[in-house]
């Protein structure tokens, strides 16, 4: 099953505002200094963290590298900065703190609607539609409380509530991973975790970034919402399947809904005129015709290759 | 454990289909075929063939599959019943509705056989899901809907055996229109008003080749139906439009991928979303390529054999209510 959006009209400059992802990039910069996030001490060098295949460095990005796994083209940082300093970065760094203080209410209301609010409505209709109502969510990932009340909203849901790492939880009918499980430096880990978490034929709902997807294929290490720190893997969908049928899930529904690539990328070639992009997508991303890009947009959502994806697995270990 | 022993009556396409999906179930073995105008070549390897169905139901079988043209479909199952055997019959069943009501006191007459109809639209993906979002009632109380079904006919069609008035006993609303009738009843149950204009309008085959239907059931909803052999482009479209949202579903994976894409469209009523309250929501496309639709009838039907219990989806009640449709739109639109 693959899902597409259409409609609405979500824009690049309010979903990430330049003059605040700068200075959210810039703290980044300036964090990654600070913490020794790119010191080799500590640092590990790994191998694909989805299928365990070996990787060439594809580019860097704020000094970081990130490589493309030779098995199933997925994206991961290696060497992974030292995971002790990364959670000094996620708990006392100024560009998370920013982010979420400054960048994050800037942009409620943009996310509500086109970001929030469509996430809630497919987890809710999707879950459903599968295992009926009255059911139990758990949502994984710290400050995640909006979401989890918004779930608690709908009536599909009797019970959710927001999870820690570690301890233990009933088993729930749907686990929710939102933009969570492309910054842990242990991803297998983390599944497992979520297998856990999650009741024999339950559901795991995530969103996170492809690593195939076409702005950072396009971009590379150009790509201004790529931020190392926190996007240390983003995996292609065939290493999702591997990753998640060795954690004890089986992936039922795998789409790219996303709404931003071919802004995102018009807006990169804007800020670089040196940036070569093959003339045919030059021509494409460059189009004034706004139903031309909202095609193009709508294709790279049918074809696989928006940034953003949204996938549903049934938990199967313990079936 | 014993395999059901399956014979199949009819070897045309559904026929040549259904033997395909027996010869790939573990639980079935596909014993003997019978069709006047097939051979013993044409049947696969091992299995018996019969000129004569009559003959075909005295072997030693435990399920028959009726995959004849219109006008066998009643007597075919009514004597396999009688026989002893289990049955899956494709739709329609039968040409009148006396035909299903013969079907359904034989049936009685043997209570511990299982017998379904092969209305394998409700187990395309597209329904499927669209069918759990409504039962979830997410999207609020279904209101109305809106259904069209068209083909083109095809320069061999007035050749076809579904264009001969005595082998089809009906014409494009009994053969493809049924479909969406059973659709309607699985969204939003019965409708007991039916009002319509049924005509033949260009084929010159004694039969209908365009049937409208106005239909309304409980608690006010209203159900609209266009059923066509004039579509010269192949069209599925079914909207059904609730207090809370909408599901459209347009396209359909058939055999001749003739159908478009089949996909299933989510929208919501949203008033508080600028794009929705101007009329022009965010929608959600789910798209699907695979359909699994007639595996899925095979294999409920395998299971209700073996372990006994009834069939839920396809009963002769789902044939008889669909077929009962059928005869009221053509009571009330004229037939051809």
């Amino acid at each position: 099953v693959r899902r597409v959006v259409t409609g609405g009209d979500l824009s690049q400059r309010e979903m990430r505002p330049p003059e605040l992802v700068d200075a959210y990039v810039a703290l980044v910069e300036q964090d990654a200094r600070d913490l020794g996030l790119l010191d080799p001490a500590g640092a590990l060098e790994r191998p694909c963290p989805a299928c365990g295949g070996a990787g060439a460095e594809a580019f860097r990005r704020l000094g970081f590298a990130y490589r493309r796994c030779e098995r199933c083209a997925s994206l991961f940082v290696s060497p992974l900065p030292d995971p002790a300093r990364l959670a000094r970065y996620a708990h006392e760094g100024r560009a998370e703190a920013f982010w979420r203080l400054e960048v994050l209410p800037a942009t409620a209301g943009v996310r509500a609607r086109h970001a929030l609010g469509p996430r809630v409505h497919w987890v809710a209709g999707s879950a459903a539609a599968r295992l009926g109502i009255g059911l139990t969510a758990a949502v994984v990932g710290e400050g995640k409380t909006v979401l989890c009340e918004a779930l608690a909203a709908s009536p599909v849901f009797r019970y959710c509530a927001v999870v820690a790492d570690t301890g233990a939880a009933a088993p729930a009918d749907v686990v929710v991973a939102f933009e969570t499980l492309e910054r842990v430096p242990e991803l297998a880990s983390a599944l497992a975790r979520c297998c856990v978490l999650a009741r024999p034929g339950g559901l795991l709902f995530v969103s996170t970034t492809s690593g195939t997807g076409f702005e950072v294929r396009l971009l590379g290490g150009r790509m201004r919402s790529l931020v190392p720190p926190v996007h240390l893997q983003l995996l292609s969908r065939e290493g999702w399947a591997a990753v998640l049928r060795r954690a004890g899930f089986r992936l039922e529904e795998y789409s790219t809904p996303g709404g931003l690539d071919v802004q995102a990328v018009a807006e990169a070639c804007r800020r670089d005129p040196t940036l070569a992009l093959p003339p045919v997508v030059d021509e494409l991303v460059r189009q004034d015709d706004e139903d031309v890009a909202h095609a193009f947009q709508e294709l790279l959502q049918q074809a696989g290759m928006s940034a953003h994806v949204q996938f549903v697995a049934v938990a199967t270990r313990r079936e | 454990v014993d395999r059901i022993r399956v014979g199949i009556v009819g070897y045309g396409r559904m026929g040549r289909l259904r033997a395909a999906l027996v010869a790939r179930h573990p639980g079935l073995a596909l014993i003997a075929v019978a069709d006047p105008g097939a051979t013993v070549a044409d049947v696969p390897a091992g299995c018996r063939w019969f000129a004569d169905a009559g003959a075909l139901v005295r072997e030693d079988l435990d399920a028959v599959f009726v995959c004849t043209p219109n006008a066998a479909t009643a007597d075919l199952v009514v004597t396999a019943l009688e026989a002893g055997r289990h049955v899956f019959a494709e739709k329609p069943p039968g040409c009148t509705l006396a035909d299903v009501a013969r079907i359904r006191e034989a049936e009685a007459r043997h209570p511990g056989l299982r017998l379904k109809f092969g209305f394998n639209h409700r187990e395309h993906e597209s329904v499927r899901l669209a069918a759990s979002l409504v039962r979830s009632g997410e999207l609020g109380r279904l209101m109305w809907m809106r259904g069209v079904y068209g083909k083109a006919g095809g320069p061999d069609f007035e050749r076809d055996w579904r264009s001969c008035p005595d082998v089809a006993g009906g014409g494009i609303l009994l053969d493809q229109g049924i479909h969406l009738l059973d659709l309607f009843r699985l969204f939003g149950g019965e409708f007991p008003e039916v009002k319509s204009f049924v005509g033949a309008t260009f084929w010159a085959h004694g039969l209908e080749d365009n049937a409208f239907a106005l239909l309304r059931g409980i608690e006010g909803r209203v159900a609209m139906l266009h059923s066509s052999a004039t579509h010269w482009n192949h069209t599925f479209r079914l909207e059904i439009y609730l207090t809370e949202g909408y599901l459209t579903l347009h396209g359909f994976l058939t055999g001749t991928r003739t159908y478009g894409r089949e996909a299933l469209v989510v929208g919501r009523r949203d008033w508080n979303d600028p794009d929705g309250a101007r009329g022009n929501p965010r929608e959600e496309r789910y798209h699907f390529d695979v359909d699994r639709s007639w595996e899925r009838e095979v294999d409920d039907f395998a299971d209700c054999v073996v372990t006994g219990r009834g069939v839920t989806t396809g009963t002769s009640l789902d044939a008889y209510c669909a077929m009962e449709l059928v005869s009221r739109i053509y009571a009330d639109g004229g037939e051809a």
